[in-house]
């Protein structure tokens, strides 16, 4: 029998690479939502149209992600005082997760007049932002 | 972020009919099918103290930038003698509605059940009743008690 392929419809579907993603069991209703607008880590922040690279994940040092859209429109209130909404520890990104390196900058700036402890000096790190597709 | 004010009347649709945790709140919902900003929740008084067998109703208004900024809520004016609720007006002293303390990991919901939790558990060192504080700081539980009973049922506050 000869088969011939008229058309291919390829798909393709992508996630954040974030570490340990897959051995940390979650707990019962856990899902992957960002703390703040509760939307999935792989959709937009409420402001953003398209998810993906135009509205980044970020990792925080505490392990709790957000949107970065979203932790940097908090970071920015007054009453944050630089603190992650879920566990209360000065926020700042977490170092070698690939998906903050574009982000480490901006985020640093912010917490620099939010709070000026959590500045980190070493950033030499400015790689491509990446995400993975699975 | 009004789509995670919709999301979180989804999530309490769902939780208020299935979680016997929450079985003292009767309801919480938006006011009207028109706006979102503004909510109402009916919450039972707490089983062993003076306010079991009445119902309290509380009123939300949900800022725009919430929940970066935390939701107003307040208890319906002159319906509930509680040293943490101003009677007049309804207005609750409770820490985690305020600026400094509010994160956006709070929820609606998270609220509606601290304020339960309040109703059980006074906090004289921080009075918006004073009378009522006062009869705490001196442990005479039977006198507030009584007194909570008597303004629930219809008792007159006087003239001020």
């Amino acid at each position: 029998m000869l088969v011939e392929f008229t058309k291919v419809y390829p798909v393709f579907s992508w996630s954040w690479d974030i570490p340990g993603d897959d051995n940390t069991e979650k707990e019962m209703g856990d899902e992957d939502l960002c703390g703040i607008c509760r939307v999935n880590y792989n959709g937009t922040c409420p402001s953003c149209k398209f998810p993906g690279d135009d509205c980044p994940l970020v990792m925080g040092e505490c392990n709790h992600n957000f949107h970065v859209h979203c932790i940097q429109q908090w970071l920015d209130t007054s009453t944050a005082k630089g603190l992650c909404p879920m566990c209360r520890q000065p926020f700042s990104l977490k170092r070698g997760v690939a998906i903050n390196e574009s982000q480490i900058d901006k985020l640093a700036n912010l917490l620099i007049q939010s709070q000026p402890a959590v500045l980190n000096d070493d950033q030499d790190m400015m790689m491509e932002q990446e995400f993975v597709v699975r | 972020m009004s789509s995670r004010l919709v999301k979180e009347y989804k999530l309490i649709f769902k939780t208020l009919s299935q979680d016997p945790t929450y079985s003292h709140i009767l309801s919480l919902s938006p006011s009207s099918d028109e706006n979102l900003r503004q909510w109402e929740s009916v919450i039972s008084g707490p089983p062993e103290t003076a306010y079991y067998g009445h119902n309290f109703i509380l009123l939300f208004e949900v800022p725009s930038n919430y929940p970066l900024e935390p939701p107003k809520v307040q208890f319906q004016a002159n319906a509930v003698p509680h040293c943490n609720v101003d009677y007049d007006s309804g207005r609750i002293c409770l820490n985690i509605l305020e600026d400094a303390h509010w994160t956006p990991a709070w929820d609606l919901l998270h609220c509606v059940h601290a304020i339960w939790l309040l109703l059980a558990n006074p906090e004289p060192d921080s009075p918006l009743d004073v009378d009522l504080a006062c009869l705490i700081r001196a442990k005479d539980f039977s006198a507030h008690n009584t007194l909570v009973a008597y303004y629930l049922n219809g008792g007159s506050r006087g003239s001020k």
